[in-house]
């Protein structure tokens, strides 16, 4: 005998019911679809006389609203701690040899051009400012090839909440000097050589970030998702 | 019924586990495999399963594949190099606390 398979309407149902109760991305909604889809099948494999809309309502007392909320938030944290951890072994892949050969030379080179600077605090100012030149033009990148369907995976999400977090470090980077009464003085060579360091460390987290952390997501995304990735 | 907090502390162990023998499983047939291994005495809840499963691929011992089945999209979890290892350890680190319940469980007073 046929196993009674939900139709089309009745998955559909199922995206509208999940999205009413709050999960608005579209990849956890195609999870919980295919968990309550399951579990009605299951349950019309006992009694297929069984109404859907009260399986539907019956599987959802074993979620309740809570635990879609904290499925939100524990996804949203999942894809964040997969992003620091790719990024930052990217950004690890550059202290091995024959990298570090290419991590000192962009040391060595900033530390040189730090020092064309009169009054070395200024450095951080431009560096926020090629910093917030990246970040939006990194956004409008993201605007313009932002996906033709309003369904939003966590993902996106995640990537900017990303791109927060370095226009944070942005503005600490112009906030800096007057925070610590750094105005009109100048940096020992030390510190240049630490600023340098420093710099490139962030500038290997946000190419750790957006492109390789962000290309290894999106390619495992596009194949499921062609219409919501981009 | 078993007493779920119990298990609630060895739900990655299960999960990696679970996944260790077959290759590929999704959410819901997780909940079933651990219901249908212990008869029904341990209940995966759906609210625990999925952070869980989201942690562990988030840590980087999970990746996904998604495959249209039934007109509808299901999200496979699978093993990685680093969830194979971490099983192992896992295991071990589980089969060592048993043991070490077992010598609790069999004291008696006057024994060393």
């Amino acid at each position: 005998m046929n196993k009674q398979k939900l139709d089309q309407d009745q998955i559909r149902t199922l995206f509208e019911f999940i999205e009413q109760k709050g999960v608005k991305f579209y990849d956890l909604q195609v999870e919980l679809v295919d968990h309550f889809a399951s579990a009605i099948e299951a349950k019309w494999e006992q009694a297929p006389e069984r109404d859907f809309t009260v399986l539907m309502t019956e599987v959802y007392r074993s979620f309740n609203d809570y635990e879609f909320k904290r499925l939100i938030r524990t996804k949203m944290k999942a894809l964040n701690r997969r992003s620091w951890r790719m990024a930052w072994s990217f950004c690890r892949s550059f202290l091995t040899w024959p990298k570090i050969a290419l991590t000192l030379l962009a040391v060595v080179t900033l530390h040189q051009f730090i020092g064309y600077f009169q009054n070395g605090v200024d450095i951080f100012r431009w560096f926020a400012l090629v910093l917030f030149a990246v970040i939006i033009s990194f956004g409008v990148y993201l605007y313009r090839n932002r996906p033709k369907r309003k369904k939003f995976l966590v993902f996106n999400q995640t990537v900017l909440l990303l791109l927060a977090w370095f226009n944070l470090i942005a503005i600490f980077f112009v906030q800096f000097p007057s925070w610590f009464d750094l105005e009109n003085t100048s940096l020992t060579d030390a510190q240049i050589w630490g600023v340098s360091g420093f710099m490139v460390f962030i500038a290997l987290m946000f190419i750790g970030f957006f492109f390789y952390s962000r290309r290894d997501m999106h390619r495992e995304l596009e194949d499921a998702f062609p219409k919501y990735v981009r | 019924m078993a007493n779920n907090k119990l298990y609630k502390g060895s739900l990655a162990t299960i999960i990696l586990r679970l996944l260790e023998e077959n290759d590929r499983m999704y959410g819901y047939e997780i909940c079933q495999k651990v219901k249908e291994l212990t008869d029904g005495q341990l209940i995966v809840t759906e609210g625990a399963l999925y952070p869980a499963l989201h942690k562990l691929e988030g840590d980087g011992f999970l990746r996904v594949e998604y495959q249209e089945v039934d007109g509808r999209m299901r999200k496979y979890y699978l093993l990685t190099e680093d969830g194979q290892k971490e099983t192992a350890s896992k295991m071990a680190e589980l089969e060592s606390f048993i043991k070490q319940m077992q010598l609790l469980l069999d004291w008696k007073p006057g024994m060393a």
